[in-house]
Formats: structure tokens, sequence, C-alpha cells
């Protein structure tokens, strides 16, 4: 259990600029913003490793409400679909949990890193038109007609002023992946959702923006099983918590605003760069680089 | 296909309308408790403790009720979208919605943290 701490004027507005890029990238992407919010607080401001967590799952929190606003307004959540992964995926978290006790994570973050460097050079050539085909397109390869209404899924695109219908495909990999999502985030403490939007999108033919919207509404569901445990032991610090969070809210508002202007290449190329950044991170964690302090 | 399997507009409005309280209160909360932080010249909190907040000050335990707003946002919207779909005897998004719910609290009991 941790006692006080102090935060100068000057700490508090970093804290403040980390939230803001998080939540920005977070809302643009679909994660929730732990991959900048961990190694910032640790490697760059010197906080334990597990009050970075703590702060990181509450940011997490903050960028899925804040961009889940926008998100929602603007139809890209795919609100069944959400929480018919989630399913799979909080029970892949309880899993990975409990793996986590006695696999080494090194080995884990290994493996991890040679899949991420893959996914992210797949995103970057693979730019998924096919998922911004009309309904009637994408419908065929749907897999029963109850599924298909079910989870479908309709929004306008401002960038290319078109009204797309989808319907997610391939459930049962979709549900696979989400679980396996769900593993590494018990086991590694990451959110998961730079797994979960190449799934969706190149797996299950969902449009790359409502995947990252998707997503968003996920990771923050995910993340509250975890934070109830650092809450419990007293890792969660307000002082350090609120200026993030507050950045977080501005940065996530901002992206998920400038989402739909984004072309769908775009968004999708800047996360295949986010993922090759975590591929690196993971990486060098696996080989004992202690990014993560 | 009857209405109630396709994918509705009041969901949107419902997890809209939470994520939108649920950020403005706790947002609300945690800046004013930083505000008062920095009035009162006093840089330091101690861990947040929704359990015991009478013996917090004031300004941390607006921020301690802050993060609790916050934190207690998806779960909200959960609970709201699957009273909707009982309502609505959409059965297989119900129960999709229980089932998140009951996996998250053996997800809370079981993380080793």
């Amino acid at each position: 259990m941790f006692v006080r701490m102090d935060v100068s004027v000057i700490g508090m507005a970093l804290l403040v600029g980390t939230g803001v890029v998080a939540g920005g990238l977070g809302a643009l992407v679909g994660i929730g913003g732990g991959i900048v919010v961990v190694p910032v607080l640790v490697v760059g401001l010197g906080y334990d490793i597990r009050i970075a967590v703590a702060t990181s799952l509450v940011a997490v929190v903050a960028t899925s409400a804040a961009a889940g606003i926008a998100y929602a307004d603007s139809g890209l959540t795919n609100v069944r679909l959400g929480l018919a992964l989630e399913v799979p995926t909080t029970i892949g978290a309880i899993a990975g949990s409990l793996v986590a006790v006695s696999v080494a994570p090194s080995v884990i973050a290994g493996l991890f890193s040679v899949v991420m460097v893959v996914v992210s050079v797949l995103m970057w050539r693979h730019l998924d038109t096919h998922s911004l085909l009309p309904h009637d397109a994408n419908s065929r390869t749907m897999s029963s007609p109850i599924a298909s209404s079910l989870l479908r899924g309709t929004y306008s695109d401002r960038a290319t002023s078109r009204s797309v219908v989808y319907d997610p495909r391939r459930l049962g990999l979709g549900a696979s992946i989400s679980a396996i999502a769900g593993m590494l985030s018990g086991l590694l403490g990451v959110g998961g959702g730079f797994i979960k939007v190449p799934a969706m999108a190149m797996g299950m033919g969902v449009p790359i923006k409502a995947a990252a919207a998707t997503s968003n509404f996920m990771v923050g569901i995910t993340a509250i099983a975890s934070l109830v445990i650092y809450f419990a032991r007293g890792y969660v610090q307000p002082i350090v918590v609120a200026p993030v969070s507050i950045g977080i809210v501005l940065g996530a508002l901002f992206g998920s605003h400038a989402t739909p202007r984004f072309s769908a290449a775009r968004v999708q190329r800047l996360l295949a760069m986010i993922l090759l950044l975590v591929a690196i991170q993971m990486a060098l964690e696996a080989l004992g680089g202690e990014v993560y302090g | 296909m009857d209405d109630r399997w396709s994918n509705g507009d009041m969901e949107r409005i419902i997890v809209k309308t939470i994520y939108t309280y649920g950020v403005v209160l706790s947002m609300t909360s945690m800046t004013a408790g930083l505000l008062l932080k920095f009035i009162t010249h006093d840089p330091s909190s101690g861990p947040a403790d929704l359990m015991h907040l009478g013996a917090a000050s004031i300004p941390d335990a607006l921020m301690a009720v802050g993060i609790g707003i916050l934190a207690a946002t998806p779960l909200a919207n959960v609970a709201t979208l699957m009273q909707h779909w009982a309502r609505h005897r959409n059965l297989p998004m119900a129960g999709i919605a229980v089932t998140v719910t009951l996996t998250l609290v053996v997800a809370a009991i079981l993380d080793p943290g």
C-alpha cells in the first residue's frame, strides 16, 4: 500500500500532456492509450510500475468513455458486436491472469512481439478497401442470417460521404482472437485493443474505423476487472490519475472527432506504425530491456 | 425479421448518454479536486479509497469520487443495455450482457493483480 505522493506543477503539466497524447492516439486507432501512459510514467517520469499500470487502466476507461461519446453518436461503435466479443475477451483475460502466475511473461512477450510485427506489416500492406464496400458485397459471406441481423453495423462515412453497412463475418475467428487478446491482456497487462482492431478489420470484415470504435468500447469494459484489484490495493493515486485522465479526455475528444475525417487507409497505417512500436517495446522487454521498469 | 433484432438507434443513445454523464461528472469532480489542491497549495494525495471517503480531505475525496464515477461508467452501460434488451425481449443480447457481467465479476475475483 502506498502512502501520500507529491506532484509538482511541472509534473502535473507533464501528466496532462501525456494524457492528451495517449487519449488522442487511443481514440484514433481504438487502443486504450496504455502503451503510451505506462512507458512515459515509468521511464520518463520515474513512477512505480504498479502506479503506472493503475493509472493506465483508468486512462483506458477514460479514453473509452470520452471517445465513445462521439463514436456512439456517429454510429461507428457496434455495441452488439463489442459486447459479443467481450465474452471471450474476458474469459481469455481470466485464463491469462491464472497462467501469468506460472509462465514467464518474457517468453510470451517475445512470441507476441513476433506476431505483432507480422500483423503490422499485413496492416500496412493490406489496406482494407473490401471492408468499405457496400452491404451486398459483404453479406454473401456472413455466417448466419440471425447473427448477421443481430450484429449488423451501419454508419455514415464522412471521409467518403457514403453510408456503410456491414455484416461481421467469421464470428468464430473473431471470438477466438478476442480470447487470445484477453489472454494477452491478463498475461502482459496491456489493453488488447491493438490486436482486436486488426482482428475485426482483417478477419471479420469490419471497416477499420468501426473496428477502432468498437474496440474502444470493449477495452473500457475489460479494464474494469483489473482496475478493481488496483483500487483495492491502493495503487490508484488521485494526484497522478486525475491530471492524466483530464488530459486523456481532452485528447480523446479531439481524436474521436478527427477520426471520421481521416481516410480509412490513413487510420490503418497509423495503427500499423503503433503496432510496430508495441512489438519493439515487447521485444525489448522479452530480451531484458526492462522497458516497463 | 423482427425489428427488435436490428442494431437500433436506442442503443447508441443509451451508450452516448451514459458516457456523457459519466465523463462530465467524473471530470468535474476530478478538476474541482485538483483546483482545490492548487488553491490550498497541497500538491499531494493518498491512495483513492472509496470506502473511507470521510477520512480524506475534500480535494482527495472529490478526485476519488471522480475516478469512481469514471470506472463505473462502462459497467453502467452494460447494465442499462442489459435492461434495454431484456425489456425488448432480445434474449440473445440480454444473455450476452449478463454473461459479460458475470465474467467481469469472476475476472475481478480471480485476477492475481
